[in-house]
């Protein structure tokens, strides 16, 4: 097990009003096992007995599905391992001395709450727009009542695997939300149960990603590349065609 | 909530664009054809545009869809360049790891550069051409005038230049159009990606040997 020394430079700001800056703090002999979020947490502990305000930052499952712990780590959404949210980055990524530079995701539809914690109740708006199937209620239906092809259930699937953290729209140079959004319609659009409402699902969901200000797509494929999920750009175009199709 | 018609919408701004981009690669192609002719001598291009004399009615009417496209295409552009700028009102601290490719990256320099450099060529050779009587000097005007034509070389450097800007623009413009439109999945991207050669190497790269030739390495035999 190696100790390592991280210079941490930790974007500080107490409100979306405020004007926010780096501040450096520097954390001696962290253990490299330690998970990312677990180096803030030991840095917040110091803070709190220096008498100092902690770091907010958004965190919950740990485990790399919940998508909370969006932050900006370096220059890439949830750091530079790839494929990994920030919770699962873990310190034996860094060298012994290096600066590292922590800062929220930016984005006009995620505005900072403090510090690190950006509000993300735009794509949960998205989501309420069109992002759901009917059912019937009563007993729960059988598993096996709908056949659905393996191929189109393994896409279905892939794209269902994004969890909505939001790197997608921090790593796009122009904010743009069409990897979240298109990975929601397409993971409904390949599968029969959300046929009911596929024209005004991606109808209303487009229209409330507008709604919220996210930017355009201009399939320049950053977000694939920085997704934590890999979601593919793959859905983006189904999406297109999904709405092209609504349209007509 | 109010609801957005399909062109409201950055995505159909982005199918305008998409299908515009593509219109123009096709008169871009159309255009290397009839400029090919350069090579066949005097009188073969001399021939072929006193030819299109004979159907000016026809070209004044594409020239106006050209003008509708090209302006459909660029005020697409600057609006959703506009939008991105106010989707990130402020932007990252630290250096930014942007993976994309350069000529995606760089559309709106390119575009604006391919711009810059239209206004040049119609401001040239398009009105010369527009006010010659003589049906014989087509030819002379594009390779020998020395001051708008290849006979200058700096002016075959610049359309050496707009060349490379064009092929740089359509490198990611042509694949992205049919990611726009939809239609590009597993099956259809390697099609895509061949023809793609044709519009973003082989057309700008026919423009830039004739410049080539015609302004600088005729000279030198």
């Amino acid at each position: 097990m190696k100790r390592i020394k991280l210079n941490v430079n930790v974007w500080r700001q107490s409100s979306n009003e405020d004007v926010g800056k780096f501040v450096k703090y520097t954390l001696s002999d962290l253990n490299s096992h330690m998970s990312f979020l677990e180096m803030l947490d030991v840095l917040n502990e110091k803070l709190i007995e220096e008498g100092n305000n902690p770091i907010s930052f958004e965190h919950d499952c740990r485990e790399g599905i919940c998508g909370s712990c969006s932050m900006m780590i370096n220059g890439e959404p949830h750091g530079p391992q790839k494929a990994t949210t920030a919770c699962q980055l873990h310190l034996f990524n860094f060298r012994d001395g290096d600066e590292v530079y922590v800062e929220p995701w930016r984005a006009k539809p995620f505005p900072i709450i403090k510090d690190l914690v950006v509000d993300r109740s735009s794509f949960d708006r998205i989501i309420q727009s069109g992002g759901y199937v009917s059912v019937n209620t009563g007993s729960a239906p059988d598993g096996n009542a709908i056949p659905i092809p393996q191929k189109d259930a393994k896409l279905a699937f892939d794209a269902a695997a994004c969890i909505g953290c939001g790197a997608c729209v921090a790593s796009c140079k122009n904010a743009s939300a069409s990897l979240f959004v298109s990975a929601k319609i397409a993971q409904l659009a390949i599968l029969p149960q959300g046929n009911p409402e596929r024209k005004s699902r991606v109808i209303n969901m487009i229209n409330q990603m507008e709604e919220e200000g996210f930017g355009h797509c201009t399939n320049t494929g950053n977000c694939e590349a920085q997704c934590p999920k890999e979601i593919s750009i793959s859905n983006i175009e189904k999406m297109n065609q999904e709405y092209i199709k609504a349209n007509l | 909530m109010k609801k957005l018609s399909l062109f409201q919408t950055t995505i159909g701004k982005k199918l305008l664009m998409a299908l515009t981009g593509i219109l123009f690669c096709f008169f871009l192609l159309v255009h290397l054809l009839n400029n090919l002719t350069l090579f066949l001598g005097p009188d073969s291009f001399n021939a072929l545009v006193s030819s299109l004399e004979y159907i000016k009615p026809l070209i004044r009417v594409l020239e106006v869809l050209l003008l509708i496209i090209l302006v459909t295409h660029i005020y697409n552009a600057f609006f959703l360049s506009y939008k991105s700028k106010s989707s990130r009102p402020s932007g990252y601290s630290s250096q930014i790891k942007d993976s994309s490719t350069i000529s995606s990256k760089t559309m709106l320099i390119s575009g604006v550069t391919i711009l810059l450099f239209l206004v040049v060529h119609l401001g040239t050779f398009w009105r010369i051409f527009q006010s010659v009587d003589d049906h014989s000097i087509y030819y002379d005007i594009v390779t020998k005038n020395n001051i708008v034509g290849f006979g200058n070389p700096l002016i075959a450097v610049l359309y050496m230049a707009a060349s490379i800007f064009i092929g740089m623009h359509l490198k990611h413009g042509f694949e992205s159009s049919f990611k726009t439109f939809g239609i590009s999945n597993v099956r259809t991207k390697n099609i895509i990606n061949k023809v793609a050669i044709l519009f973003w190497f082989v057309v700008p790269f026919g423009f830039f040997v004739i410049s080539a030739w015609f302004g600088i390495i005729k000279g030198l035999l």
